[in-house]
């Protein structure tokens, strides 16, 4: 099987200044990420706001270059300004599904208008082909066919996240960037939409780079999992590896603290600011088991078994503690 | 005594009603200041168009034997010191000043809001340019910079659009810039680019659409500005030149008669001063409609 999407030692810093006359600083919302995605398959991105989750979403489709590192999709790259043909390409191979379905429509323009713009853009097919293929994917994504002409504003946030769904399918794309999609939605809205993606990929066999800071809906829908801490992989592997013998002590936490009714072993403190990242393991100042070494050397991402990887220096011993 | 949880429901309910009376009234009285505005520009505009054909005077004609006449059935607003009709004036002034006002506001609205797209999308040296040439005219008096551009381009109806034009674009570019920036980094301008979209066709489909109210709102809001400015030249000597009427030049004239013959100036000025309230009370209640739809 051809490995759909590489990404390879990403690294992604930001300028910012916090004042006026304050020094300019980097910020680094990405270190050395290094991630595969198999054909048909999903990974899960899981991560607290600032772990750099958004960052690799962008770079992954193409809306900004990384600073170091290479993206590919089978092997043709992925940035932004890319020559005409080479983006026309990626932009039919990839589409993205944003986190707020509010922000993601244009006001001025219809359902129909959204959902086949992408088509109209890239040229595929005349204007009652277009028509045609928008009623087949309203239907695909279960909205009916006389909201084609309503503005979004008629419209509940679960149907908008389905108008967005099925125009990022229009071009039947083979990749879908899901950043954040249910986390606007209600419950019982988030529901229907988890069921459709996964019928969706079932049906079509999509590759989902899926992000979430929500360890459910990740578990849900992921074939594979990988955690990201302070813009760092800090543990990846198989779904059932990651969430049944998790080996880094944040995992760990966050599988604890999204368990009902389990023992929540709350994760002390904040994350640290990215702009000025702890020495040694990202995650030591948080850490219950942290060793001195944590302080002083940051952990590599090692193989714990198979697939499985995990950076921390306690991950072999860990192991006993979860058991 | 009601249990707990009355005591605290009862004044909920209560709190609730006065806001729902009032949500249903507040877009009443914003249609009331919309529809006064809007009949109030209709009768000045109508009437200023129809002149010609209701009006039993011609503008220009003096008759000095019926000078400053005090208003009557014969004249309604009286005459002026030479014998003038001054409603029929004031009306075809109308005629000048609104289409000065209307020919003005299109062509700095259309530019402003062109410069200020352009400015927002391309950034840079160019947006740099532009918005610091905007803050400068900002800096100065919008009359002072007319006084001095008619100096350089002359006096007359066209040079007064001109001048006008020329003072009025940057308040236009300056907030559909600050708009069109704003909605380029909404999430659905990201995912057009996604898609693949020209930057041409996201400002097109996607920018251009979205300022449709704001751009509006501007349009009728600066209206009554610019009718005062017009007016402000014409009363200097700068705008349009006698004997053509000008509700400016009809007020400079009437200033020297103001203890004798109030009519002569005061008329017409409230008749400048209606069409700038009814452009204010449409821009302010479009805007308040414009901004309710942002929210929601």
């Amino acid at each position: 099987m051809s490995a759909r999407i590489h990404i390879e030692a990403v690294s992604k810093t930001y300028p910012v200044r916090t004042s006026l006359f304050s020094r300019r600083r980097e910020l680094a919302a990405l270190r050395g990420v290094s991630l595969r995605i198999e054909a048909g398959t999903t990974l899960g991105l899981v991560g607290e706001s600032g772990s750099g989750k958004s960052t690799l979403a962008r770079l992954v489709m193409g809306a900004e270059n990384a600073d170091a590192g290479k993206i590919s999709i089978d092997g043709r790259d992925v940035r932004a300004g890319l020559p005409r043909a080479a983006d026309a390409w990626l932009r039919r191979t990839l589409q993205p599904v944003l986190q707020d379905p509010y922000g993601a429509l244009n006001p001025r323009m219809t359902v129909a208008e959204t959902v086949g713009e992408p088509l109209h853009i890239q040229r595929q097919g005349s204007r009652a082909e277009i028509a045609a293929r928008v009623r087949e994917l309203l239907e695909l994504v279960g909205l009916s066919a006389a909201l084609a002409t309503s503005l979004p504003v008629a419209l509940s946030g679960g149907q908008r996240q389905r108008v967005a769904i099925a125009r990022a399918l229009s071009i039947s794309p083979r990749v879908l960037i899901l950043d954040e999609p249910v986390s606007a939605l209600d419950m019982s809205v988030q529901a229907q939409v988890i069921n459709l993606l996964q019928d969706l990929q079932d049906r079509l066999g999509l590759t989902y780079l899926l992000i979430s800071h929500d360890l459910a809906v990740v578990a849900h829908l992921s074939t594979h999992i990988a955690v990201l801490y302070l813009g760092q992989v800090v543990e990846a592997g198989d779904r059932n590896a990651v969430i049944r013998t998790p080996r880094h002590p944040y995992t760990r936490s966050l599988i604890a603290a999204a368990e009902p009714g389990g023992e929540v072993e709350a994760i002390q403190g904040e994350m640290p600011s990215p702009l000025a990242p702890p020495s040694g393991c990202p995650f030591h100042p948080r850490c219950p088991q942290a060793v001195s070494e944590c302080r002083s050397t940051p952990p590599a991402l090692r193989r714990i078994s198979g697939t499985h990887l995990a950076a921390c220096h306690l991950a072999d011993s860990a192991q006993e503690t979860a058991a | 005594m009601a249990p707990d949880g009355l005591t605290v429901a009862t004044p909920v309910v209560r709190n609730q009603s006065p806001p729902r009376r009032r949500r249903v009234r507040l877009p009443s009285r914003r249609g009331l200041a919309l529809w006064s505005g809007v009949t109030l520009l209709a009768i000045i505009v109508l009437a200023s168009v129809l002149a010609p054909l209701t009006s039993p005077y011609a503008p220009n004609t003096i008759a000095l034997k019926a000078t400053l006449q005090p208003p009557s059935m014969l004249h309604w607003f009286g005459t002026d010191q030479l014998g003038r009709d001054v409603l029929t004036r004031t009306l075809y002034g109308g005629r000048v000043s609104l289409t000065i006002a209307a020919s003005t506001v299109v062509l700095a609205g259309l530019g402003g809001m062109f410069i200020g797209i352009a400015a927002a999308y391309l950034g840079g040296i160019f947006d740099m340019a532009v918005m610091r040439l905007a803050e400068v005219q900002y800096a100065l008096p919008a009359v002072i910079l007319a006084i001095l551009l008619v100096g350089v381009f002359g006096s007359g109806t066209a040079n007064v659009v001109l001048v006008l034009t020329l003072t009025n674009w940057p308040r236009f570019a300056r907030v559909i810039r600050a708009e069109a920036q704003s909605l380029s980094q909404r999430d659905f301008v990201l995912l057009a680019r996604m898609a693949g979209a020209s930057r041409l066709r996201i400002i097109l489909r996607h920018i251009a659409p979205n300022l449709r109210s704001t751009f509006f709102v501007l349009l009728t809001l600066d209206i009554g500005l610019i009718v005062t400015l017009e007016a402000t030249l014409s009363f200097l000597g700068l705008g349009v030149q006698p004997p053509t009427p000008s509700w400016g030049g009809m007020i400079a004239d009437g200033r020297g008669y103001l203890d004798r013959a109030w009519w002569t100036a005061i008329l017409p000025g409230s008749v400048l001063m209606l069409t700038v309230l009814a452009s204010n009370l449409i821009g302010d209640a479009l805007a308040t409609t414009a901004g309710t739809e942002r929210a929601e």
